[in-house]
């Protein structure tokens, strides 16, 4: 008959409305949403976060407390011949940057970490000290 | 009625593959290591180094301090002229600074080389020796020659060159105060001249 749609029809126009939906615009954005927490997570950006902030305490005229939390994920953070070397600890689970990095820093604290999360960067005249914790994430 | 095999319709398959689909994607985000994600920042070092650097000089032990604290950007002039700028250990382990200062109202300057020190990699040392040992050079060019061009001198880029894979550079001034007496202060300004060196493998 002329006209006519069954209900199986309408099933799948609808079934191939939402995957087109689902696939072209709401994916890419939840992706997209995804890959920046990833990339800002990263071992690459918190390399160089961390070690802009011990530099910038440097610049601090007294005293100076900074704290700095990049995720929820594990890190092993390593601070040694004015390197800072992070890396995602083997605890860590998903799809991640297991490349470490690395990014200098013109002054000196020599610190090493494993499985942390959480960064304290103290400065207090001449002495700088970094400390991290693990803190459990939301 | 005699029905052989299982009867499907279309729209129940295709539901079939997308229910599929979306499982194998979240297993490969979520679940699989074979993914291998690599995070690529595009940003020019060498002006965070050479920034960051001016910024920890500025609040060095080179300020003035009246016992209590340092005066920020106040660079205390009897310090300057002890030598005390070449006595700072503020440096980074893959760039080579030159830092310049200079009294804008009587003209004076003050230089020095900041050099990586201390590292285990045989091609830091290599370049340490080269400019320490090699070249003689008067620093206090930097005040006579254009804008950068210190490191176009022959004997300086044949030291530089050659040990890092790559050489990014960056001149930038900062304004500073020297303190000259309780009473005076004159104006004065930081040059920072820069050289980012690029290896292939960490030092």
């Amino acid at each position: 008959m002329k006209g006519d749609v069954s209900v199986n029809t309408i099933g799948i126009i609808i079934i191939v409305a939402a995957t087109l939906t689902l696939f072209f615009i709401i994916l890419p954005q939840v992706m997209g949403f995804l890959l920046r927490e990833l990339a800002l997570a990263s071992p690459t950006v918190v390399s160089k976060e961390l070690a802009g902030y011990v530099a910038i305490s440097g610049a601090a005229p007294y005293s100076i407390k900074i704290s700095y939390y990049p995720s929820s994920l594990p890190y092993n953070v390593k601070i040694k011949g004015r390197i800072v070397s992070v890396s995602m600890s083997e605890k860590a689970e998903g799809l991640l940057e297991r490349t470490p990095a690395t990014f200098s820093i013109p002054i000196d604290p020599e610190v090493s970490f494993e499985d942390v999360n959480s960064f304290f960067i103290q400065k207090v005249q001449d002495t700088y000290e970094v400390e991290a914790e693990w803190i459990e994430g939301d | 009625m005699d029905r052989r095999g299982l009867e499907l319709p279309f729209g129940a398959i295709i539901t079939g593959f997308f229910l599929l689909a979306v499982a194998v994607l979240i297993y490969l985000v979520f679940f699989a290591r074979i993914l291998d994600l690599h995070v690529i920042v595009a940003e020019y070092e060498a002006e965070i180094h050479a920034i960051n650097l001016a910024q920890v000089l500025l609040s060095s032990n080179l300020t003035y301090s009246d016992g209590y604290t340092s005066h920020r950007g106040i660079f205390d002039k009897s310090k300057l002229d002890n030598g005390e700028l070449n006595k700072v250990d503020i440096w980074y382990p893959d760039a080579i600074a030159v830092v310049g200062i200079e009294d804008l109202e009587t003209g004076k300057q003050w230089s020095a080389i900041l050099t990586p020190k201390n590292v285990g990699g045989t091609t830091a040392s290599d370049l340490i020796d080269c400019l320490l040992n090699t070249i003689e050079i008067d620093i206090t060019i930097i005040f006579r020659l254009p804008r950068g061009s210190l490191w176009e001198w022959p004997d300086l880029i044949e030291c530089v060159s050659g040990l890092a894979d790559q050489i990014v550079p960056y001149v930038r001034d900062f304004p500073v105060a020297i303190r000259v007496s309780d009473s005076e202060i004159h104006r004065g300004k930081m040059t920072i001249s820069l050289r980012e060196l690029v290896f292939s493998e960490v030092i």
